[in-house]
């Protein structure tokens, strides 16, 4: 009977979040791989499309994960690693910012460098943050287990 | 600490917002923005060939093109530079249209003395062009193209026949030929100059020469000679003053075989 009040107030919680989870996925899935792939498909080089499934599946992924863990230390976890992961990924891309693409004897070179650093400098600042709702968190969880005058 | 994360929230998502709406205006004025090349003219005047082509940029984006640079290298086939052309235009506001003209010079004077074989074999020169740009004044563009173009010399495959004496007319008779494959006629003076074996000059000759583009010069120059002065082995040496080219001298050694 207790393990069915858990289990009840378990996916009382749960199953929201997991609906939310996927509903999120999917909506990032529709703007992130199908729409881009269907626009700008034909201006894309080959070679970088791999970039912008990367990227995509990871904001995927993160967006899932950290939509799922909401309320939890692990939301914040979840939204450090997040940023941090997006700062490499977008460092790797910056080793090589300038895009160039060639049709036929024409070749365009684009250099991206000012704009991914922009990018970087928006994930710092969003790691920065999670940091602080992480430290955030945790101090305001420990003074609901231990109000004002029951430490010992 | 809520004060500062509030702070922090509010930053990155502003930020954010600038990037996707810099993005989608950017991708916007990129996909208007209108470069054509108008139909180029040539000219060739006192050794200097020039080739101008109007361009028209058409900005109807929201970001202004800076620092719009087309440059044209040309090299033979050595990789020696022939030419470099450079049209910068500074800046070319949103909402605006500019009409420039790329010209592309050759110094055919030049050429010719840095490069001597051009004058008489023909060759190809590799063009290289780029159009370099900085879009909205943060991200560099550079479009880039090569091409090759013929170079036809103006004195191709130049000969000169057996030469004979006339001791009866004192003349020396040299015949002459040579193909102009340039995109000029080749219109100016030849000079013909004749030594003996002691270095001595004992002839010289000069001819006007009208050669349009795609001819031949075929032709016999006769050059009053004192057949005393001549030794058994004579020297010839031919310049050409063309088109403010200066080409020479052509020296060929010969025996005279009745003399």
């Amino acid at each position: 009977m207790d393990n069915n009040a858990r289990w009840k107030t378990f996916s009382k919680k749960m199953i929201p979040r997991i609906l939310k989870a996927f509903l999120v996925a999917i909506i990032l899935y529709f703007l992130l791989f199908c729409i881009p792939m269907l626009v700008v498909s034909s201006f894309i080089p080959s070679e970088y499309e791999s970039f912008i499934d990367v990227f995509a599946a990871m904001m995927i992924f993160f967006a899932f994960i950290t939509t799922l863990a909401s309320g939890t230390i692990f939301r914040y976890v979840f939204g450090t690693a997040r940023a941090l992961a997006f700062i490499i990924f977008f460092i790797q891309i910056l080793s090589s910012g300038v895009v160039t693409g060639s049709f036929g004897t024409i070749s365009i070179l684009v250099d991206l460098r000012v704009f991914i650093a922009m990018l970087i400098t928006i994930e710092l600042l969003d790691f920065g943050k999670n940091m602080f709702e992480a430290i955030n968190f945790l101090a305001e969880t420990a003074n609901v287990e231990t109000p004002i005058g029951t430490e010992s | 600490m809520n004060q500062a994360i509030k702070a922090l929230s509010i930053a990155t998502k502003l930020l954010w917002l600038i990037v996707i709406i810099f993005s989608v205006t950017a991708a916007y004025s990129a996909a208007n923005l209108r470069m054509n090349f108008g139909e180029s003219k040539t000219s060739f005047s006192d050794g200097i060939f020039s080739l101008s082509i109007p361009i028209f940029v058409n900005n109807t984006g929201f970001y202004e093109i800076t620092d719009l640079n087309i440059t044209t290298h040309m090299k033979d086939r050595d990789n020696k530079t022939v030419s470099t052309s450079t049209s910068i235009v500074p800046i070319i506001s949103p909402s605006n249209n500019i009409q420039s003209t790329h010209n592309i010079t050759l110094d055919l004077k030049n050429l010719t003395t840095e490069l001597p074989y051009l004058v008489f074999n023909d060759s190809i020169f590799y063009m290289y062009s780029s159009v370099a740009l900085r879009f909205a004044n943060v991200i560099p563009i550079q479009i880039s193209t090569n091409a090759t173009m013929p170079w036809g010399a103006p004195i191709c495959n130049f000969s000169i026949g057996e030469i004979s004496l006339n001791h009866a007319k004192r003349k020396l008779t040299v015949p002459l030929s040579f193909e102009n494959h340039a995109f000029f006629s080749v219109n100016g003076t030849m000079h013909l100059e004749v030594y003996n074996s002691e270095n001595e000059q004992v002839s010289t000759e000069e001819v006007t020469i009208e050669v349009p583009s795609g001819y031949e010069f075929k032709d016999s120059v006769e050059m009053n000679v004192d057949p005393s002065k001549l030794t058994h082995e004579c020297q010839i040496q031919v310049f050409f003053e063309i088109a403010s080219l200066s080409v020479g001298p052509i020296v060929k050694r010969w025996e005279i075989s009745n003399g």
